[in-house]
């Protein structure tokens, strides 16, 4: 019920609970205590696997019951039994697992059994998998537990079906990008698809150009919305790449023709500094505008000759803002600052 | 022998069922008050209700037609009070102007010959009668227009005054607290639209995701507007930003200090802030409470500002107020009307009235809404709001299909004085049948008639000449003006007679119910206003 005051509780109540609590505690020490005992004298019986999904249901997280489970399974009800009984057993392994997961979406065990379940039995439906797994995501988007999942269960599906899905799971990360772009793992998500779309499509450089500049307007977008929210942020430096290999550098290794390389390069660098620039403007005290701007002017500063020493000052001055305003990473800035301020004296 | 009522003294007699009428009735029955309500319409809802598409088409020609005379009750004494003759039928007529309506021929139907069969067989006799009544003026295919609606008439639930709820605010926390919610349904209304130069309508963007996917704010914009948004969600945080501007206009504050300009400062005054008025005419203050409480709307419910109710809000509203108050012995009577209230010479209070019957029927206090007010104590107000208004049947969705849509014309872009909304809802929310929209346009009144007001912005919405098969066109219009006579009445007014004003100019119930909550604490300072109901269905419900 809404809009009721919750009674604070009597302490007669709170005594009486505090009871109710001690006797599921020496309740749960018993059936661990059984349960290991199983485990010394290696009965892989029907009492053993009972206990073990009596304890794991209060506490998914307690791997050395689920290795003891899969033991049992493997050298009982799964040794020697038809292809069918195989996977009947495991698929009510799997309905278990979802009955776990509702109490604990974030335990990295019950992915893990799950992972072996579906491993183990003769028809796995990875389909299924990936719908499931949607639903997990429409319930709690930022669950990386689940992103990585997904990681894992679209490769096995796309090999049984025969069928990319690096576009759909690509277009899976824009919609949850637009529904909430403070996401970290479907950032990073893309950024793992990102190189694998580009190669599947077998893009030439005109449509991959088009392709990353669409994903550097995005991203644009998420930090002129927010500039407080890191996500973006970071992954536009990976848009940008490190190094001296052009944009999302990975892709590129096989390419290192690096004079008309690095004139690209440095275009790209000079388009996003003034793009981070004029967000600057808007927000002077953004600290990711300014990180972000001494990132991108040292690379510049290696690839060019020219105006080195106004790109030294700017960054002198960025790393005194900084220092002002990030309190935490005072220290940092400043070592930043005496390696400038060293090599420019080094110099004359 | 007409029926009597048993008992005949009661604390309080409400009369109307309107809005603000039925959450008082809720509140005092809540209370322990006995209370009598009485309408003389045969519906709930008073001057907020809903009507089907031929209820509403009657409703349009009564109030066409001319007014009559009075309806004959004279002043008389009655045991040695004042007895005033009321006038509900023509008090409540006043109250409105300019009534015309429109029906249009549909290219898009005559195509089908399966379906014109089905045209000339109304259901009912009343049907065959109301088109016979207007349709002498019509066209053929006009008629069939009007035989198709009234066909479908109870699937439509068309609100006079249509309002909608924001997801935060008095309105719904009442619900909640007082369990009238239960009775009701909702859809949320996520989706705003704002009239642009060149003919388009552009999507206002007010959530972070809203600003960050919307494809029409330039980044400048999306920053300007996200740093605005931040700080008016919780602008009495930092009052440093505004000092100075109080009393400025609020565009002047936007202007300078967020260097919000143009197409996004339409958007913020007229689409989230929501001002019905002239940007010049809300101070800082008024416009950052009003944005603020849009903002505090979203995403209570989804990334929805506000809750439309299903089947007609104000009607439906309106009941589950009074079912509260039945549910605490409230007496309810529609279709019952009054003859004289009962002043007391000497004090000048209100001691009663005399109900259609005869019977004499006393109280101590009497709300009333101002339709049941004796003329002799009304004071005509010429200053009065105005609101014209239209409902319009159409049958096609516009901007995209979805249960509830707002569409807002900012001042000046189609020759408006003042800014026009558009709700549009759908089946969805039970206010029309399947594949038929209904658009609310309102605004407050400046040019002759309301069709004046409100017809260059539906040209823009729907293709009124009917050229384009391809583009959504209207099948029916009713454009009218009503009043909003708020409650500066003649000092005669005996002080124990409460009145409650008619539904204003605004999108939302709010104002309204902020009215009903006042009144209530004004009769009774110590009593809480609609405290929890148990829930029946509740383990822990137990009669006291």
């Amino acid at each position: 019920m809404h809009a009721r005051k919750r009674a604070k509780p009597s302490a007669e109540a709170e005594k009486h609970r505090k009871e109710k609590e001690a006797t599921k505690i020496k309740e749960y020490k018993n059936l661990v205590e059984s349960c290991f005992q199983k485990k010394d004298k290696k009965e892989f019986d029907n009492d053993a696997f009972i206990l073990t999904t009596n304890i794991l249901s209060q506490n998914p997280d307690f791997y050395t019951i689920w290795n003891f489970r899969r033991l049992i399974l493997l050298s009982g009800t799964l040794k020697e039994c038809s292809e069918e009984e195989k996977q009947q057993t495991l698929s009510s392994e799997l309905i278990f697992l979802q009955e776990l997961f509702q109490l604990n979406p974030k335990s990295y065990w019950i992915f893990n059994h799950r992972r072996w379940c579906l491993e183990t039995m003769p028809n796995p439906d990875w389909n299924k998998e990936l719908q499931l797994i949607g639903k997990v995501l429409e319930l709690d988007a930022r669950n990386f537990h689940a992103w990585d999942y997904r990681r894992y269960v679209t490769p096995k599906l796309s090999y049984a079906t025969e069928t990319s899905l690096t576009q759909t799971e690509f277009d899976f990360t824009t919609t949850k990008i637009n529904q909430s772009f403070s996401n970290y793992s479907a950032w990073h998500q893309r950024s793992k698809l990102l190189p694998i779309l580009i190669k599947e499509k077998n893009l030439d450089e005109l449509e991959k150009k088009k392709l990353i500049d669409k994903e550097f307007e995005l991203v644009k977008a998420a930090f002129y919305t927010d500039p407080d929210d890191q996500s973006a942020w970071l992954y536009h430096r990976w848009l940008i790449g490190q190094g001296s290999n052009i944009s999302t550098s990975q892709m590129d290794e096989e390419i290192k023709d690096s004079s008309i390389k690095s004139s690209e390069r440095i275009e790209l660098l000079q388009r996003e500094i003034n793009v981070v620039r004029e967000l600057l403007e808007l927000e002077p005290d953004s600290k990711f505008c300014l990180q972000t701007l001494i990132t991108l002017l040292s690379e510049l500063k290696t690839n060019t000759k020219e105006g080195s020493k106004k790109i030294d000052d700017e960054i002198i001055t960025f790393c005194d803002r900084l220092i002002k305003i990030d309190k935490f990473r005072t220290k940092r800035y400043e070592d930043l600052r005496s390696k400038i301020t060293l090599s420019q004296q080094q110099n004359h | 022998m007409p029926q009597q009522l048993e008992v005949t003294e009661y604390d309080v007699i409400i009369l109307g069922t309107g809005f603000v009428e039925s959450i008082l009735a809720g509140a005092l029955a809540r209370i322990g008050k006995s209370v009598l309500h009485l309408d003389s319409n045969e519906y709930y809802g008073g001057s907020w209700t809903s009507f089907n598409f031929q209820e509403l088409l009657e409703w349009a020609q009564l109030l066409q037609g001319h007014v009559e005379e009075s309806n004959g009750y004279s002043q008389e004494n009655f045991e040695g009070k004042k007895a005033l003759p009321t006038d509900f039928s023509k008090v409540r007529r006043q109250a409105y102007s300019a009534i015309e309506y429109e029906l249009y021929a549909n290219i898009k139907q005559t195509n089908s010959t399966e379906e014109n069969e089905e045209y000339h067989q109304p259901e009912q006799d009343t049907s065959e009668e109301t088109i016979h009544h207007v349709s002498t003026r019509l066209s053929n295919f006009e008629r069939e227009t009007l035989a198709k609606l009234l066909k479908d008439s109870r699937q439509f639930n068309l609100d006079i005054a249509p309002k909608i709820m924001p997801c935060r605010g008095e309105l719904i926390e009442l619900l909640i607290s007082s369990g009238v919610g239960r009775y009701l349904e909702f859809k949320a209304l996520d989706k705003t639209y704002i009239y642009s130069d060149q003919d388009n309508f552009d999507k206002v963007p007010c959530s972070k995701e809203d600003v960050f996917t919307s494809q029409t704010v330039t980044l400048t914009d999306k920053r300007k507007l996200m740093r605005f948004l931040t700080f008016a969600l919780d602008f009495d945080n930092s009052p440093e930003t505004f000092e100075g501007y109080e009393e400025k206009p609020y565009d002047i504050f936007l202007r300078e200090k967020f260097q919000i300009d143009s197409k996004l400062l339409s958007a913020v005054l007229y689409a989230i802030a929501l001002i019905r008025t002239k940007a010049n005419d809300v101070n800082t203050v008024q416009g950052l409470t009003y944005t603020q409480r849009y903002l505090k709307s979203l995403g209570r419910y989804g990334n929805a500002a506000f809750l439309v109710a299903l089947y007609g809000a104000g009607s439906e509203i309106s009941q589950g107020f009074c079912r509260i108050s039945a549910v605490f012995g409230g007496i309810y009577m529609l279709k019952h009307s009054v003859k004289h209230l009962l002043i007391d010479e000497s004090s000048n209070n209100f001691t009663g009235l005399i109900d259609v019957n005869g019977q004499q029927l006393s109280s101590t206090y009497l709300i009333t809404s101002i339709d049941y007010i004796p003329e002799k104590l009304l004071q005509e107000n010429e200053e009065c709001e105005q609101i014209s208004r239209a409902i319009v049947i159409i049958d096609r969705y516009i901007h995209e299909e979805s249960d509830a849509t707002l569409t807002i014309f900012p001042p000046d872009s189609v020759g408006n004085e003042y800014p026009i909304s558009v709700f549009q809802f759908s089946e969805g929310t039970r206010t029309c049948p399947k594949d038929k929209y209904v658009l609310y346009m309102s605004t407050k009144a400046s040019g002759k008639s309301a069709k004046e007001d409100l017809h260059k912005a539906l040209e823009k919405l729907v293709d009124v000449s009917n050229d384009d098969a391809s583009l959504s066109s209207p099948l029916f219009a009713l454009f009218y003006r009503h009043k909003f006579r708020n409650t500066t009445l003649s000092s005669l007014l005996p002080n124990n007679i409460i009145v409650t004003n008619d539904p204003d100019s605004s999108l939302d119930f709010e104002t309204a119910t902020i009215q009903a909550k006042q009144l209530f604490e004004k009769m009774c300072p110590n009593e809480e206003f609609l405290p929890v109901v148990p829930d029946p269905d509740d383990d822990d419900f137990s009669v006291d």
